[in-house]
C-alpha cells in the first residue's frame, strides 16, 4: 500500500485542537462544572452547609455572644485514564480520499467516544446507580414530591433544575397528562386556550419550559436516552442544584453538587491524542486519552427518583 | 322535575367514570446474572387483573411483587405465564366474608381484586449460578 496511506508516529497537538461537537443531550459539564488540574491527584477542601443554629436572644450585657464554629471540609481525587482507539485501514484511508482526511475521522471517533464515557461516569454519579432513590415518581402527588427534593437542597449553592434523559420527560409528561390530578392543568399549560398556542405546545422545549413552571425549577436538562436512560439507571430523573457562579473554585467557599477534575497535561488541553501507522497489522492508531475523575461534594444537592415508566 | 335532572346527572356521572377507567399494563424491566437481586419501583393506581412473566429460557428465578403494604404475588418462576391474582374480601370485623355452596357445599371465601394505591416493587432474585445475564419482564396489567 501507498506510503502516502499512513498517518505520522507521535504525539499529534492538531488533532487534540480538533474540536468534536458533543451530541445534543450531553449535560454532564453544565451539571459538576469542570475544573483544570496540574496534578492527577490532590486534595479538595470544599464548602458545605453548616446547619442553622438558634440565634441568641436574652443576652446579657457584656457577655459573649454564641459562636459556632464554620469551616471547609476535604476529600481527595484521583484523575483516572479514559481512553479510546480508532483504527483505519490505509485501503479505507484511499477511500476516504487522504490521511489528513483519515486522521481526522480516527481522532474524531477516538474523542467522541471518550466524551461518551465521560457523560455516563457523570450519569451513573448523578443518578445514584446502584444505590436507591430517594423517592419513587407519583404522577398524582409529583408538586408535593418535588416540593420535598426542593426543601431538602435548599441551603446548596446554584440554580435548581430537574435532569433527565429526554425519554424520561416525554414519560413523565405522558403519565402526568393521563393523569386525573394534574393531567388536564398541565395540558392548559402548554397548548393555551388558542390554536396558535396549542401548535406551538407540540414541541419538547415547549413542554420543557411547562415542566420548568410547573415544578418551579431554574430549568429542564434533557440529557441523551442512552447515556442518561442507560440499563443500570432506566426510569431515573434528579432535582439538583447547578453551580451557576461561572467560578471554578466555588466549591472552596460555597456548598456546590460537585466538579469534575480534569488533568491536562499541558495545564491547558485536557485532550492528548496520538497517532500510529502500524506496518504489521497494516493499519492506522488514534488514541485520544483523558484523565478526570467526578466527584460530588455535596450529595445532598441531587435528589434522585426512580419509578419513570419505561414503555 | 328537579328528581329527574338529578337522575341524569348520576347516571351521566356514573358513565363518565366509567368511561375513564382504562386497562393498562406497565412492565418492570430488569437483568440479573446469577443469585444477583433486581427491584424495579413503579407507582400504580387501580387494580390489578393480572401478572404476565416474560423470563430468560431455563433459568429458574423467584419474582416478588409487592406494595409497602402488602405481598401480592411470589413465585419461582422458569417458564413464562400469566396469573390472575384475587385476595379473601373482609367484612369490617376483619373476619372472612364466606358462602356455603360449590362441590363441597362448605363455607368458601369471596375474592376480589388486589387494589393497588402506590409505589409496587418487583423484585427478581436469580435462583441458579448461571452467569450470563437473563432478561425479565414482569408486566402488570391492572384497571386505572
Amino acid at each position: 500500500m501507498n506510503e502516502a496511506y499512513y498517518t505520522q508516529l507521535g504525539d499529534r497537538a492538531d488533532l487534540a485542537d480538533v474540536e468534536v461537537n458533543a451530541p445534543e443531550g450531553y449535560i454532564a459539564s453544565q451539571i459538576l462544572p469542570i475544573v483544570t488540574v496540574k496534578e492527577k491527584t490532590g486534595v479538595i477542601y470544599y464548602a458545605t452547609v453548616t446547619a442553622d443554629v438558634t440565634a441568641q436572644a436574652g443576652r446579657a450585657a457584656g457577655a459573649a455572644p454564641n459562636g459556632t464554629q464554620i469551616s471547609d471540609s476535604s476529600t481527595t481525587f484521583t484523575a483516572a485514564e479514559s481512553i479510546k482507539r480508532g483504527k483505519i485501514t490505509p485501503d479505507e484511508v484511499k477511500t476516504m480520499g487522504s490521511i489528513q482526511k483519515a486522521d481526522l475521522v480516527g481522532a474524531k471517533f477516538a474523542k467522541r467516544s471518550v466524551m461518551n464515557a465521560f457523560e455516563g461516569d457523570v450519569a451513573a454519579l448523578i443518578m445514584a446507580s446502584g444505590s436507591a432513590a430517594d423517592a419513587t415518581f407519583d404522577p398524582s402527588k409529583v408538586r408535593t414530591q418535588i416540593q420535598t427534593a426542593k426543601q431538602s437542597m435548599r441551603l446548596y449553592q446554584g440554580q435548581t433544575a430537574l435532569i433527565a434523559a429526554t425519554y424520561n420527560i416525554e414519560s413523565m409528561l405522558q403519565s402526568m397528562l393521563s393523569d386525573s390530578v394534574y393531567g388536564a392543568a398541565l395540558a392548559r399549560l402548554v397548548t393555551g386556550s388558542s390554536g396558535v398556542e396549542a401548535v406551538r405546545g407540540i414541541t419538547l422545549e415547549a413542554w420543557k419550559q411547562a415542566l420548568a413552571l410547573f415544578f418551579g425549577v431554574g430549568k429542564v436538562l434533557a440529557g441523551d436516552d442512552t447515556v442518561w436512560n442507560a440499563t443500570a439507571i432506566a426510569g431515573r430523573f434528579a432535582v439538583g442544584k447547578l453551580d451557576d457562579s461561572g467560578d471554578e473554585l466555588a466549591h472552596k467557599y460555597q456548598p456546590v453538587l460537585g466538579k469534575v477534575f480534569q488533568f491536562a497535561p499541558d495545564g491547558k488541553n485536557p485532550w492528548f491524542v496520538e497517532s500510529i501507522p502500524d506496518r504489521i497489522t497494516k493499519n492506522n492508531y488514534y488514541d485520544a486519552t483523558q484523565w478526570y475523575d467526578a466527584v460530588i461534594l455535596n450529595s445532598d444537592a441531587v435528589y434522585v427518583f426512580d419509578g419513570v415508566p419505561q414503555s | 322535575m328537579k328528581k329527574y335532572i338529578g337522575l341524569f346527572l348520576i347516571i351521566t356521572l356514573a358513565f363518565s367514570g366509567l368511561a375513564l377507567a382504562v386497562m393498562d399494563d406497565q412492565p418492570f424491566v430488569s437483568t440479573v446474572a446469577g443469585v444477583q437481586t433486581n427491584a424495579q419501583n413503579q407507582v400504580l393506581r387501580g387494580e390489578l387483573y393480572a401478572i404476565h412473566f416474560d423470563v430468560a429460557a431455563s433459568s429458574t428465578q423467584t419474582i416478588t411483587v409487592a406494595t409497602a403494604r402488602q405481598l401480592i404475588f411470589k413465585k419461582d418462576v422458569t417458564a413464562d405465564g400469566i396469573y390472575y391474582p384475587m385476595v379473601p374480601l373482609c367484612a369490617t370485623n376483619g373476619n372472612a366474608i364466606t358462602f356455603v355452596g360449590g362441590t363441597n357445599d362448605t363455607a368458601n371465601a369471596f375474592y376480589g381484586k388486589i387494589p393497588l394505591a402506590g409505589k409496587v416493587t418487583v423484585t427478581v432474585l436469580g435462583g441458579n449460578a448461571v452467569t450470563s445475564t437473563n432478561a425479565n419482564t414482569t408486566t402488570l396489567i391492572y384497571n386505572k
